[in-house]
């Protein structure tokens, strides 16, 4: 053994370990946080060619957002030029983080909660100037009252909202004909829906063939949370940076209860094992559920069933119903390449765009006037001009919380689970999660 | 390097000789099973996947695979895993092949503690070494691309070092005595003598690098961001088929299938060198 | 395993080096360090560098976004409490304490089947091979299939017999049994190297214990086994290092769930490096990964004299 060769081998180690952590320390490290709106002039930031990063949603919407990125590129020929790239959800959100970290984001990318937490670390740029200088910021037009929740610092907006989702109840007409049963509608309580989901379910000996009812995305927390808004609780004390949780409300113990008797102590809806098998041979698309309470964004998916379908507000808890509203749209990092390119890109798919987003029927657009209209709604059910009624009145269904992505996977998921697998009473469910999200807090 | 296809080991009765064959086919069924149902149900129509009991005889719908590749850009995907895998099997043959000339024929101070350093590497989990690594490929700007992939096949694995190693080591001396004599450099004795003579390592080297690269998932899964670079294995990881309504586990199978087959004829056709390889890498030990 | 030959020390002439090598030897060092150059290069930038770096993360919090900040042993101590750390730690554990023995008894015995002069040797030999080609990715979608409570080919064979097969993959209590199972299917390269190592078996031993009248069993008890205890070593080291850094099969066959009873380490680590970006708290968990394997692989060094057989022509 030679030390002087060891030495030095150590040393190149050493320095190889150096450059390593030294490329590491220059980092982004940008933590100022945006408050000076970004530049309305016509002066172009940036290239001409957006690369719009959006997650995939399956071939037909997949194809429609394709189109309507043609048709920006016609419009906007000569100035700007857009590109899509699809990515699985699954990683969508980590390979925005490392675009970021590599100090390359990407040019735009599509909204979800967990952009808030790019917002808190100073990412996002502040999007007011060029919203409010188009019919975004029109009343009449739009339901301005519902992008508050995006004003992250009160004031600035930080998205473009170009689409909006919510919560329905929807059931398979063919199943309720059979049964002789009259469709649900907005007068339906959840004692109603029980009654008919008993008379609904088939059963051949003692396996269980179709389900009247599963508990869709009530077994989401934002599906769930809208049972305790309903009661008059909620999970928490606000959406937008909230200072405490609220799970053990009695109302929200009560809610929790209430699903979960829906699938053990009435086994009136599928348990997850059971719901596993249901969903595997087609779910409500296929027939083997009568009725399930779940997002809009399926509106598409369903409109290629077999048997007749429909949507209802959702049913009465405690009297009431409250319906949840998620934006969709973009946000646009501070540091995008392609600024200019990109806020063109969103404002279109949010004014211009939204008529034909309307005849797709594949989102439901933001613009007033677009989902009101006839082309929007000879695509839609007959329930669905019903069940938007109530969406000025909506509440928005997500957490803006720096944590809330680890908080939602780590704290609700697993306990949801448990609850539904009865491993956990829902006292105890409504315990550990509120010990736990206000840790994490 | 043992002659794999010297059938060696006991001899038997015939009996005996038949009941052994009769339990290891017994045993390949079981063992194939698996690869074979898949097989079964690529062929299936989306209603006969789900039929209780299995059906087991039905008409071959060779066009799942052909809906398959309709689908899912797959001549994209094999070219990026092309790209990929032919980077690395060049880069691993030309830097196993070079250093393990030096660590066989050349004498240098601390020579065998590098060697054994190089050996030790190989318990080295890579889990410990992979955050910093990829904080440096992100940061210098190589993420989305396939230079984090390919680059590193460039300085050298110990286990093919070590295989190389062990070929030199089996040359005789006479031929770069000769060699010397004739006035030629170490390089030229490497490249004209030792690179053509281990064509047998080169050909296990190839086929191991390349069912490693091929099968290669979480590398281009860290590192590989667009879908359009995308490699075979990711775009395996996420493949949906079709939103048509109910399952689509003949779509499923058959993309598996689609992409498992590379692996599979390589090995195929390559029995010898794979067999070899590993004989050698256990004996040896 | 290192053997420690150095050049002969040429005649002394005073000097500050310890060495003096002749201008012929000389050049001869020059070229070896240059051959040898790629893979100096490559241990230092790919295996020393890192793991020094990744010593040093682990003292650290790091975003990735912002700059690393010093926080000490703050995350070993994080990491003691991190009640999914631990669970992740007993599957891991569970899942190698299973796998690395079982699949090298299946790979012995297959071996010892295919050791002898039948004509479709090649082919089984193959055959049981294959399933250890086949990518982590595609294995995993081929048992995904298999596993599937309703469809799965197991649960209908169980069917077949009116037994109402588990949920394997949704059950938590089956699911690392599953994994488990899965992981032993790719027994092959050990058998390989166990075939390669009996046929290095003199065959005098066996005639000899014939002629002793001692059975089968026996004899592959008392000479096999002994014989081969070096590919065995072998075998169980790499096998112990592989156990602990399968990360594919897992994440696409069940992402951990449910649960979290199928959460491998590589599986963990991946989440908190990629999904939360805690690089420092990743390179923590890497670190604890290293030492386990360390302290296995030692223990299994330590017994060595216990049951290694070290004979002429075995070191």
């Amino acid at each position: 053994m030679n030390p002087a060769l060891l030495s030095r081998r150590t040393l190149l180690g050493g320095a190889v370990a150096g450059t390593a952590l030294a490329l590491a320390g220059c980092g982004t490290g940008n933590t100022q946080s945006a408050s000076v709106p970004a530049p309305t002039s016509t002066e172009v930031v940036g290239n001409s060619e957006v690369t719009v990063y959006a997650w995939t949603n399956g071939t037909t919407i997949d194809q429609n957002f394709k189109a309507s990125v043609d048709a920006f590129n016609k419009e906007f020929s000569g100035k700007f030029t857009a590109k899509i790239n699809f990515l699985p959800y699954d990683q969508y959100w980590q390979k925005i983080q490392l675009q970021y970290a590599a100090n390359q984001p990407f040019d735009m990318y599509y909204w979800d909660v967990q952009a808030y937490a790019h917002y808190k670390k100073g990412l996002l740029a502040n999007l007011e100037g060029v919203v409010s200088a188009t019919e975004l910021a029109d009343s009449s037009k739009y339901p301005v009252e519902l992008f508050n929740p995006w004003r992250f610092d009160g004031t600035n907006i930080y998205g473009i909202p170009e689409n909006i989702q919510s919560m329905s109840l929807f059931y398979n007409k063919a199943h309720f004909d059979d049964a002789g049963i009259s469709y649900p509608d907005a007068t339906w309580t959840w004692d109603k829906v029980q009654e008919a989901a008993a008379e609904l379910t088939r059963k051949s000996g003692n396996k269980v063939e179709r389900w009247g009812l599963d508990i869709g995305d009530l077994g989401v927390w934002w599906g769930l949370q809208t049972l305790a808004w309903a009661a008059g609780s909620a999970f928490f004390d606000k959406p937008l940076e909230p200072t405490a949780f609220t799970m053990t409300d009695p109302r929200v113990v009560e809610a929790l209860k209430f699903v979960q008797d829906l699938m053990w102590a009435k086994h009136i809806a599928p348990r997850p094992d059971e719901r596993d098998a249901a969903s595997q041979a087609g779910g409500f698309a296929g027939g083997m559920v009568s009725m399930m309470p779940g997002g809009t964004w399926n509106i598409t998916s369903y409109q290629q069933m077999k048997d007749g379908w429909d949507m209802a507000p959702l049913p009465l808890y405690q009297g009431r119903s409250v319906m949840p509203y998620w934006l969709g749209g973009w946000v646009i990092p501070q540091k995008s390449a392609a600024l200019s390119a990109a806020e063109a890109f969103a404002l279109w798919r949010a004014t211009k765009f939204q008529d034909q987003m309307a005849a797709d029927h594949d989102w439901i657009p933001i613009q007033n006037a677009a989902r009101e209209s006839d082309a929007m709604l000879s695509g839609m059910p007959d329930g669905f001009k019903a069940a938007m009624a109530a969406l000025p009145s909506a509440q928005i269904g997500d957490l803006y919380t720096a944590n809330s992505q680890k908080i939602l996977n780590e704290v609700y998921g697993p306990a949801f689970d448990e609850l539904f697998r009865n491993k956990l009473s829902p006292q105890d469910a409504a315990n550990q999660i509120q010990e736990q999200a206000t840790a994490l807090l | 390097m043992a002659a794999e296809d010297r059938s060696g080991g006991v001899r038997l009765s015939r009996r005996e000789i038949a009941v052994r064959v009769i339990v290891l086919s017994l045993g390949a069924v079981v063992v194939l099973m698996p690869v074979f149902w898949t097989v079964l149900t690529s062929l299936k129509t989306a209603e006969q996947t789900l039929a209780i009991p299995p059906v087991w005889f039905f008409d071959p719908q060779w066009s799942n695979y052909a809906e398959v590749l309709r689908i899912v850009p797959f001549q994209n995907y094999a070219l990026n895993t092309a790209t990929v895998v032919a980077g690395v099997v060049l880069g691993t043959l030309l830097s196993c092949s070079f250093s393990a000339y030096g660590f066989a024929r050349l004498r240098a101070p601390g020579r065998n503690t590098i060697f054994g350093v190089l050996m030790a590497t190989m318990m080295l989990p890579s889990t410990v070494t992979l955050v910093p690594t990829y904080i440096v490929f992100n940061k210098i700007g190589w993420l989305n691309t396939f230079l984090p992939l390919i680059v590193p096949a460039f300085f050298g694995s110990a286990f093919f070092i070590f295989m190389f190693r062990q070929f030199y080591l089996s040359l005789p001396k006479e031929l770069e005595e000769a060699a010397r004599i004739d006035g030629a450099g170490y390089f030229r004795i490497w490249w004209s003598i030792f690179l053509p003579l281990s064509m047998p390592v080169i050909a296990t080297v190839t086929v191991f690098t390349f069912v490693g690269a091929y099968n290669d998932f979480f590398g281009p899964l860290i590192y590989l961001t667009d879908e359009s670079k995308w490699t075979i294995s990711v775009a395996l990881s996420s493949f949906g088929g079709s939103p048509k309504i109910g399952p689509q586990l003949h779509m499923l199978t058959a993309a598996t299938m689609i992409a498992a087959a590379p692996s599979i004829i390589v090995f195929l056709l390559a029995q010898r060198y794979y067999v070899n390889g590993i004989s050698v890498s256990g004996i040896n030990k | 395993m290192v053997t420690t030959s150095t050049s002969p020390v040429a005649p002394a002439k005073p000097r500050a080096r310890r060495h003096r090598l002749s201008g012929l030897r000389r050049r001869e060092a020059l070229w070896c360090y240059i051959f040898m150059a790629p893979a100096i290069l490559g241990v230092l930038l790919f295996s020393i560098g890192p793991m020094i770096a990744s010593l040093w993360l682990s003292l650290t919090s790091y975003d990735m976004l912002s700059a690393p900040e010093f926080v000490g042993v703050a995350n070993y101590v994080k990491l003691m409490g991190d009640k999914l750390f631990l669970k992740s730690l007993s599957v891991t554990l569970l899942y190698a304490v299973v796998v690395v023995p079982g699949t090298m008894l299946a790979g012995l015995v297959v071996a010892i089947l295919l050791n002898a002069k039948i004509p479709t040797m090649g082919f089984f030999r193959s055959a049981y091979y294959l399933p250890s080609v086949i990518g982590g990715v595609a294995v995993a979608r081929v048992w995904a299939m298999l596993y599937n409570t309703d469809h799965g080919l197991f649960n209908l064979i169980l069917g077949l017999f009116g037994i109402d097969g588990p949920g394997w993959l949704t059950d938590e209590n089956w699911a690392i049994w599953s994994l488990i199972f899965m992981g032993i299917w790719g027994f092959g390269g050990t058998m390989l190297i166990y075939l390669a190592g009996l046929q290095s078996i003199p065959k005098e031993l066996y005639e000899a214990a014939d002629v002793d009248g001692a059975s089968k069993f026996k004899q592959h008890l008392f000479i096999t086994v002994p014989m081969l205890s070096g590919v065995t070593f072998f075998n169980l080291v790499m096998g112990i290092i592989g156990a602990l850094q399968v990360f594919a099969e897992p994440f696409v066959l069940t992402g951990g769930r449910p649960n979290n009873s199928t959460l491998l380490l590589p599986l963990y680590l991946y989440r908190v490096a990629f999904d939360y970006l805690e690089m420092g708290y990743a390179s923590a968990i890497a670190w604890v990964v290293f030492a386990i394997t360390i302290v296995l692989t030692a223990l299994v060094f330590r017994s060595l004299p216990l049951w290694v057989h070290t004979e002429v022509g075995e070191d």
